[in-house]
């Protein structure tokens, strides 16, 4: 072996971190090791800190450090929309754009029939619950625009059909600063489609 | 030999790979089955990421590499949409790419089962028919093409043409009443019989006209499922699971 045996634990741990391969875990342990004692001990006490404490909302199942997030706990959100996500991360994303003002409900995955995940694996359940009590009006279903995302937005959709909810899809198009040349077959179509009216 | 090659293929499956790649499982009549990474798919921006979903047809230009082709461009020919709005067809087809990537081995060339997925995912996109029967056909065709065809003309070991009939995974079809004596059997009725034999003559764009009662259709389900374990040695698909969750039945 090349390394000692702390050192082969600490790559081999930080290699179980997504987009991270061996030499990147390497070299990520022997930063960890040239830094000081406490930044390493705050380092990973951070870690320990975040597992501990960092729970799922019991209405939104977003992440948080309270039994309610602080989307969910602000009267000023507008409680008849809410938007859902596959992933707590999404959330952040429609944040930033500062457009949104309606709550959240995150699924935690897509339907994936080949990797076996179903209704029931997801949050799915506890959404057609929620949609049940009545408070929300309108859902927009903002899961990923890929097989896996259209199918559980269509099935979430299915679902929420007797309960008299509207439920609408996030539009599709083109992404900002690129060419038109550039554009597949169904980004395209589905921009045509999405068409607006400019004044 | 040149390490980038052409090919037109469908993308059976797509999985992530890492933060922004995908890898993508392709089935294509020239070279076959193959793993090959999309680099950056995930990217919204990414000009592979239309194509780097199942139920496309799409052309690659690939890179072989070691273990796994890297897809270098590719440009879509058809994306079966329609698919993605009807979670049973969505499931079905699925199931039918999941026993192509279960069945056929890497790099084995299988012009006619891509021809065949290719026109049943065609029909489920459409949304004609039955997709449960399409579902059935795919895989007595399959069996076909396999080489586990299930005899069905008259009894496998006499070849009395009679009914009643009954039915045995190990038989590899049919056998009568008298040649039933002291072997393991499933009755089968004639209906279920008339309806499997039609199944196994018909082309792909006649399945969209039959039509079956729910207790034929579940018969008919668990005859083919059996059957298909036992010649494929496949105990499980994961689809199939999936279509039971989401199953009113």
């Amino acid at each position: 072996m090349i390394f000692s045996p702390a050192i082969t634990r600490l790559i081999e741990a930080l290699r179980r971190l997504p987009g991270i391969g061996p030499k990147t875990a390497q070299r990520l342990a022997f930063f960890v090791l040239s830094m000081r004692k406490e930044d390493v001990e705050e380092f990973a006490h951070a870690l320990l800190d975040a597992k501990k404490r960092v729970r799922q909302c019991s209405r939104c199942f977003n992440l948080t450090e309270e039994e309610v997030c602080s989307i969910c706990r602000d009267p000023r959100r507008e409680s008849t929309l809410l938007c859902v996500v596959q992933e707590a991360r999404d959330i952040y994303v429609i944040e930033k754009t500062g457009q949104y003002r309606g709550l959240y409900f995150v699924l935690h995955g897509a339907l994936s029939p080949l990797e076996g995940i179903g209704p029931e694996e997801l949050k799915i359940p506890r959404l057609l619950q929620r949609l049940q009590e009545g408070e929300i009006k309108e859902v927009i279903m903002a899961t990923n625009p890929n097989v896996e995302g259209d199918a559980t937005a269509f099935y979430i959709a299915e679902s929420a059909r007797p309960l008299g909810v509207k439920v609408m899809r996030i539009g599709f198009g083109l992404p900002v600063g690129g060419d038109l040349e550039y554009a597949d077959q169904l980004t395209m179509s589905r921009a045509l489609e999405a068409r607006r009216e400019m004044f | 030999m040149s390490r980038l090659i052409k090919a037109g293929a469908l993308v059976l499956r797509a999985r992530r790979l890492g933060e922004k790649d995908k890898l993508l499982t392709l089935f294509s009549p020239e070279i076959g089955k193959a793993g090959a990474r999309a680099p950056g798919a995930c990217n919204v921006k990414s000009k592979l990421a239309a194509g780097a979903e199942p139920f496309t047809f799409a052309n690659f230009l690939l890179y072989r590499g070691k273990s796994l082709y890297t897809i270098s461009q590719l440009e879509v020919k058809k994306s079966l949409v329609g698919i993605r709005g009807n979670i049973r067809g969505y499931a079905l087809g699925l199931y039918m790419a999941e026993l192509v990537e279960k069945t056929v081995e890497e790099g084995e060339a299988f012009p006619a089962i891509y021809r065949l997925l290719a026109e049943c995912w065609h029909l489920l996109n459409e949304q004609k028919g039955d997709g449960d029967i399409l579902a059935r056909f795919f895989e007595l065709k399959m069996l076909d093409l396999l080489g586990y065809r299930p005899h069905l003309d008259n009894c496998v070991f006499c070849g009395q043409a009679k009914a009643p009939f009954y039915w045995n995974n190990s038989c590899g079809g049919i056998f009568c009443g008298n040649c039933a004596r002291g072997r393991t059997r499933m009755a089968l009725s004639a209906g279920t019989l008339a309806f499997l034999r039609s199944l196994q003559a018909m082309p792909a764009g006649k399945v969209i006209k039959m039509r079956a009662p729910t207790g034929q259709k579940r018969e008919l389900r668990e005859i083919l499922r059996h059957f298909l374990g036992y010649w494929t040695g496949i105990e499980s698909f994961k689809t199939q699971d999936f279509l039971r969750k989401i199953s009113d039945e």
